[in-house]
């Protein structure tokens, strides 16, 4: 396995482990709520970002922003950040510009949800 | 207070932010946790609630009512109340409504960068004090015009000195002169609590020279001591804009065989600035003479650059709220900061006052500020008691 920044742990467990309090059943339910949680917003950013409404692209980016720190997805974090950033910039080339990155990070998410006891 | 027995309202949109949130402190063992999706909802709720919130949990940014306008609402209700801020947005936004949360009066425990995590909850949780129904405050002592009559003849006004000491050298450099009202019936009284009513009825001047004088024997006395420190004096307005101020202070300082040099004026930018021809002529003189010149409270008033450099200040001290707050504080420490260095710009000496704890000493050692002052070093004593205290003054290791 190439060792770049990019192949670090989706979620990172150490991160989950400080906000759990290292509760694994605690964490179990974050993770799923998470999940539910996670989908509408992102499914809101996607329409968002097919329709270039700032506004909501922006709101939502905020929202899984916040969601990813919470549950230790940093990279996903960041890339939230940078649209949210662009977003307020009103920059929809730096906005778009994120638009494979997210993709390419959320579904490295999903599948470690996915693989997550 | 038990976390089982708080009350916690958490106002959150997001909803699995919400949830996790309202789960950890859960897990912090609280037991009675309500949750609200937005500052109306939150609002709203804590009407109909029989049991008050004793700790809300706030997010700023929410669609419907946002933070800032959930913690208006509370306070202007007075409702007593802690609080926690907790968003993802920049570290200063956060800290400046902070600022405003505890400006409205709200018992604020502290901020969360997001993501909030258990111990950071815990952490604040704990700072938690119930609230203790207030005793009816005594109305606020109003002082006649008999009273401060009788007060100034009878020489009921003291003078205290708060020590100032060079942050390099720990040296003792000086020490303020601060005004204690030691009143028949009330005991010592604060300047604080008697200095609005000596303006109200236009005797402020007179205690300006009650503590000219006080000072100037202070002053020679520690100098007759072996203790070479200056004493500082603030300015009222009306002794400011009197003419013949100047040559006034000058007698009064020779009479105790003190070099103007030897005294510091301390004048508030807003004093200042109220009646500038008269005030300017005034400072420029005393520069002359040679007074050190002090500008107080510096970040209070409506000071710029542009009247720093009209009037020939020696000294520039920082106002309390900035040094007390520059830890926690990333803006309260940048105007700190560039405090001091428009100080050292404009050739004047920083002095940093409401030097409180170790922590703001160091970090004004570490800015290379030039004085402090403050509870840290040493609280306002009786002028006699200076020189015992400088002797055995020992700086931080």
């Amino acid at each position: 396995m190439p060792d770049s920044p990019d192949d670090a742990a989706p979620i990172d467990r150490s991160e989950l482990a400080e906000i759990s309090g290292g509760d694994r059943l605690f964490e179990h339910q974050m993770l799923a709520i998470f999940r539910q949680a996670n989908d509408a917003d992102v499914a809101a950013l996607r329409r968002a970002l097919v329709k270039r409404d700032v506004a909501t692209v922006t709101r939502c980016s905020h929202r899984v922003k916040g969601a990813g720190r919470m549950v230790g997805a940093r990279a996903l974090a960041d890339i939230c950040e940078k649209i949210e950033r662009a977003g307020h910039a009103g920059d929809w080339d730096a906005v778009a510009a994120q638009g494979a990155a997210l993709d390419r990070e959320l579904d490295r998410v999903y599948a470690c949800l996915g693989t997550l006891p | 207070m038990k976390v089982a027995d708080i009350h916690f309202l958490v106002a959150e949109d997001h909803d699995f932010q919400r949830k996790m949130l309202a789960g950890m402190l859960v897990r912090l063992g609280a037991q009675h946790v309500i949750e609200a999706a937005d500052g109306r909802a939150a609002f709203e709720v804590m009407q109909i609630l029989t049991q008050p919130v004793d700790i809300i949990i706030c997010d700023l940014d929410m669609p419907g009512m946002d933070g800032m306008e959930f913690i208006r609402l509370i306070g202007e209700a007075g409702v007593p109340v802690s609080m926690i801020l907790a968003s993802s947005h920049e570290r200063a936004l956060i800290a400046s409504v902070g600022t405003m949360t505890e400006a409205y009066g709200i018992n604020l425990l502290g901020t969360i960068e997001k993501p909030a995590t258990l111990q950071k909850l815990e952490t604040l949780i704990k700072l938690h004090q119930p609230f203790v129904v207030a005793e009816p405050r005594p109305a606020r002592v109003a002082f006649s015009e008999a009273e401060i009559s009788e007060a100034l003849a009878a020489g009921q006004f003291e003078a205290f000195f708060q020590p100032k000491v060079a942050l390099a050298t720990a040296n003792v450099t000086g020490a303020e002169a601060l005004a204690y009202w030691r009143h028949p019936r009330h005991g010592i009284v604060s300047p604080y609590a008697f200095v609005p009513a000596l303006e109200a009825s236009g005797r402020i001047d007179e205690l300006t020279w009650i503590m000219l004088e006080k000072s100037a024997a202070a002053c020679r006395e520690w100098r007759r001591d072996g203790l070479g420190i200056t004493v500082s004096v603030n300015l009222s307005l009306g002794s400011l804009t009197s003419v013949g101020l100047a040559e006034r202070i000058t007698e009064l300082v020779r009479a105790q065989r003190l070099e103007p040099r030897q005294m510091i004026l301390e004048v508030t930018e807003t004093i200042a600035m109220t009646h500038m021809a008269r005030a300017l002529e005034n400072l420029a003189r005393l520069r002359i003479k040679g007074f050190g010149l002090s500008i107080d409270d510096y970040g209070t008033g409506y000071s710029s650059m542009q009247h720093l450099l009209h009037i020939p200040f020696t000294e520039l001290k920082i106002d309390q709220s900035f040094v007390m707050n520059a830890i926690e504080n990333d803006s309260c420490r940048v105007f700190l900061e560039s405090s001091l260095d428009i100080a050292k710009k404009l050739g004047l000496k920083a002095v940093a006052e409401g030097v409180e704890t170790r922590a703001v000493w160091d970090l004004l050692r570490s800015l290379g500020c030039d004085v402090a002052q403050g509870y840290f070093i040493a609280r306002p004593m009786e002028a006699a008691q200076i020189p015992d205290w400088a002797a055995e003054w020992t700086p931080p290791d």
